[in-house]
C-alpha cells in the first residue's frame, strides 16, 4: 500500500472530481438525446467507426489491463506481456468472423443473432444466461478492484468506495444510456492513453530514449536475474500459459459488452473500421505498458515489491509517484494523483458498459422477447432496462462488499474469459457459419461451456481446496484449454441429437450478415421521433 | 405472426424472403462468399500459426525466448512485438480486401435482387 500523505489523497480526489464532472456533463448531454430503445442500447447507431474503435479500446482496457499488466511485468517480467499479446490477438477473431456480421444480423444484444435462426425463446434465454454470468462475474471483479484501489489511493474505505463506483456507473447508464456510456469510454480511452504516454516518456527519458535499455537494466534489479526477460516466472507450467492465452484469444469474441458495441455504428463497414481503430490503440497501449512494466522493475526494483501489493496492482501509481519526484514531493503527488484518477475513470467506463449489456439481456431478451413474446412497446422495454440496471448494480455492489477487498479477483477474471470463450463464443460462431446447427446444439453448448468452465475453475489450483492452495484435482490455472473444446463438442453433439431445423432462416441470416441486406438501419440523431 | 417460433425483433415478411432467395442465388453473392471465405481461411491460418508459435515458445521454449539479441532485446520480446505487428497487418489486409473486393460485391448482390 502506498504511504501517501493527506495531500496526495486530496489531490487524487481533486483530479478525480474534475474527471467525474466531465462525465456527468456528458451524461446530461446524452440524457437529452436518449429517447427510445435504439438510443438506450445502440446510441442511435450514430457512433462513427473511429469513435467506436476508441470506445471499444476504452471498454477493453480495464483496470486489469493497465494496473494488472504493469504489475505482472514488474513482478514477473516477460510473462506479464503474454496475456496482453493474446488479448490483442483476440481482435483478429472478432474482425474476421464477428464484427460486421454482428452489426448486420443483430439489433441490441448477442442473443438477437442466435434467435434470428434458432428457436427464438430457448436460444434467447440461453444466450441471456451466458451474458449475465459473464457480465456478472466481470462486474463484481471490477467493483472489488475499484474499492481496493480507492481505499489504497484516496483513503476512502472499501465499502464506501464500492458504493460510489456503483452509484456513478448507474447515473451514466440510467440517464445517458449507451450514448453516455460510449462517450465516457472514449474520454477514458483518451485519458488512459495520455497517462500511459506520459509515463512511457518519463521512463524513456532516463535511458536516452532507448526502450531496450530499460530491459537491459531491469534484470539486475530482480531476484530472477536474466530469467526476468524470459517466460516462466509467472506461468510455472507450460499448459498454464497455453490455456490462459487461449482463454484471452477466444474470450473476447464472447464478451457481450464488447460485441454490443458493434450495434452502435451505422453499418457493417463502420463496424469493421472500429476494429481497425481498436487494434491500433490497444496494440500501442500494450507496447507502452510493457515499457512501463520493465521500467518499474528498473526504477522501483526489489524494494518496491511490498508496496506494489498483491499482483503488483499498485506498481503503476507507485512508479508515477517516483517519476514525479518521489513520495512527499509536489511533482510526485501530482503525478500519483493523475494516474490514480485515470485508473478510477478506467473502471467506471468499463462497469458502465457491463451494466448496459446486462440490462439488455434482462429487458430486451428475457422480458420483451421471452416473457412478453415481443408484445410490448419500446417505452416499457427501456423502463424495464433501467430497473434491471439498478437491480444488477445493487446486487453487484452487495456481492463485492460481501466478498471483500481480499477476494481473489484473478479467479473472477479468468472465469469471465473462460465462460465467454466456452459458453458464448461456440454457439455464436456456429449460428453464423454452420448450416446444420440447431437449437438443441446451442442449448447444449451454452450449458456445457458454462458448467465445465465454472466447474474446472473451482477444481483448479487457484481455488481448490482454499486460499493459497498448492493444487486442486484439475491442474491448470485456466480451464479454457479443456472447456472451449467441450463447448464446441456439446454444440456438435446437441445438433446431431436434436431435430433438424429449416434452413431458410439460416440462409436469410447469412445473406443479411454477409451483405447487410435487411440490417437494422442507422438514423441521424435529428431524424425526429419514431 | 407468420411463425410462432419467431420473435418480434426478427419477424420476416414474405416479400423479403423472396429478395433473400434472389440475393443468395446471385453470382455476386456466391462470389462474395467464396472470396471472403478464401481470405478468412488464409489470413486465419497464417495468423494463428504465428500466434501458436509464439505461445508454444513462451510455454516450452524458455531458453530460446530469454536469449538476448542485442542489449536488452530478448527473442521473446521481439516475438511478442511480431505478433502485435501481425495483428495490425491482418487488420490492414482485411480492410483493403473489403474496400476493393467484398464491399463492391456485397453492393452488387444487394442491388441485383430484383
Amino acid at each position: 500500500m502506498i504511504v501517501a500523505a493527506g495531500t496526495a489523497h486530496g489531490l487524487t480526489l481533486g483530479v478525480f472530481a474534475v474527471i467525474l464532472a466531465m462525465t456527468l456533463a456528458i451524461t446530461y448531454w446524452a440524457s437529452r438525446r436518449t429517447r427510445d430503445a435504439t438510443s438506450f442500447w445502440a446510441a442511435d447507431r450514430g457512433i462513427t467507426g473511429a469513435q467506436n474503435g476508441l470506445a471499444i479500446a476504452g471498454d477493453y482496457m480495464s483496470a486489469a489491463a493497465f494496473l494488472g499488466t504493469v504489475g505482472l511485468i514488474y513482478l514477473f517480467g516477460f510473462d506479464g506481456f503474454i496475456t496482453g499479446v493474446a488479448a490483442l490477438a483476440s481482435f483478429v477473431t472478432v474482425l474476421l468472423l464477428l464484427a460486421e456480421r454482428m452489426r448486420n444480423a443483430g439489433q441490441f444484444t448477442m442473443a438477437d443473432v442466435l434467435a434470428f435462426r434458432l428457436n427464438a425463446k430457448p436460444a434467447r434465454s440461453a444466450a441471456a444466461i451466458g451474458t449475465l454470468v459473464v457480465v456478472g462475474f466481470y462486474l463484481i471483479a471490477q467493483m472489488i478492484a475499484a474499492g481496493a484501489l480507492f481505499e489504497a489511493l484516496a483513503g476512502i474505505t472499501f465499502p464506501v468506495a464500492v458504493v460510489l463506483t456503483g452509484a456513478f456507473m448507474l447515473v451514466y447508464v440510467l440517464f445517458g444510456g449507451m450514448i453516455a456510456t460510449t462517450w465516457v469510454q472514449i474520454v477514458k480511452a483518451v485519458l488512459l492513453m495520455t497517462g500511459v504516454v506520459v509515463l512511457t516518456v518519463l521512463v524513456l527519458r532516463r535511458v536516452s530514449w532507448n526502450p531496450f535499455e530499460v530491459m537491459a537494466r531491469a534484470p539486475a534489479h530482480s531476484d530472477a536475474g536474466d530469467a526476468f526477460l524470459a517466460p516462466g516466472q509467472f506461468f510455472k507450467k507450460p499448459l498454464d500459459s497455453v490455456s490462459t492465452a487461449l482463454a484471452f484469444l477466444l474470450g473476447t469474441a464472447g464478451l457481450p459488452h464488447i460485441l454490443m458495441r458493434f450495434f452502435t455504428v451505422p453499418d457493417g463497414r463502420a463496424a469493421r473500421r472500429s476494429v481497425g481503430w481498436a487494434v491500433a490503440v490497444i496494440g500501442t497501449f500494450y507496447i507502452l505498458v510493457s515499457i512501463i512494466g520493465f521500467g518499474a522493475r528498473d526504477i522501483l526494483a526489489t524494494a518496491g515489491e511490498k508496496a506494489a501489493g498483491k499482483g503488483g496492482n499498485l506498481a503503476a501509481p507507485l512508479l508515477a509517484q517516483n517519476l514525479g519526484g518521489g513520495a512527499g514531493t509536489f511533482g510526485g503527488d501530482v503525478l500519483l494523483a493523475i494516474i490514480s484518477a485515470i485508473a478510477f475513470a478506467t473502471i467506471l467506463a468499463v462497469v458502465a458498459g457491463l451494466v448496459i449489456a446486462a440490462s439488455g439481456a434482462v429487458a430486451h431478451d428475457v422480458y420483451t422477447n421471452v416473457v412478453r413474446g415481443g408484445d410490448t412497446d419500446e417505452g416499457a422495454e427501456v423502463r424495464v432496462a433501467r430497473v434491471a440496471a439498478a437491480a444488477i448494480a445493487i446486487v453487484a455492489m452487495a456481492l463485492a462488499i460481501l466478498a471483500g477487498k481480499g477476494f481473489n479477483i484473478q479467479f473472477l477474471v479468468s472465469l469471465t474469459f473462460a465462460v465467454a470463450a466456452s459458453a458464448n463464443f461456440p454457439p455464436l460462431l456456429l449460428a453464423l457459419t454452420w448450416r446444420r446447427f440447431n437449437t438443441t446444439g446451442a442449448l447444449a453448448g451454452v450449458a456445457v461451456g458454462l458448467v465445465s468452465a465454472i466447474g474446472l475453475i473451482i477444481l483448479s489450483p487457484t481455488v481448490w481446496p482454499g486460499p493459497d492452495s498448492e493444487g486442486g484435482p484439475f491442474p491448470i490455472v485456466n480451464p479454457a484449454i479443456v472447456s472451449i473444446p467441450l463447448g464446441f463438442l456439446a454444440c456438435w453433439i446437441g445438433t446431431l441429437l436434436g431435430p433438424p431445423e429449416e434452413v431458410d432462416r439460416y440462409t436469410e441470416l447469412r445473406v443479411r450478415a454477409d451483405t447487410g441486406f435487411g440490417a437494422e438501419r442507422a438514423r441521424t440523431p435529428t431524424a425526429g421521433s419514431r | 405472426m407468420e411463425d410462432d417460433r419467431r420473435d418480434a425483433v426478427n419477424g420476416t415478411g414474405d416479400g423479403r424472403r423472396t429478395d433473400v432467395a434472389a440475393i443468395e442465388q446471385s453470382d455476386a453473392y456466391r462470389s462474395l462468399v467464396a472470396q471472403r471465405r478464401r481470405f478468412t481461411i488464409i489470413a486465419s491460418a497464417v495468423f494463428y500459426a504465428v500466434f501458436a508459435a509464439f505461445v508454444a515458445l513462451a510455454s516450452w521454449g524458455h531458453d530460446l525466448m530469454g536469449r538476448r539479441i542485442s542489449g536488452g532485446l530478448a527473442v521473446g520480446y521481439l516475438a511478442a512485438l511480431a505478433v502485435i505487428v501481425a495483428v495490425w497487418l491482418v487488420a490492414f489486409a482485411y480492410s483493403r480486401a473489403s474496400v476493393r473486393v467484398f464491399e463492391p460485391l456485397a453492393e452488387r448482390a444487394r442491388e441485383g435482387r430484383d
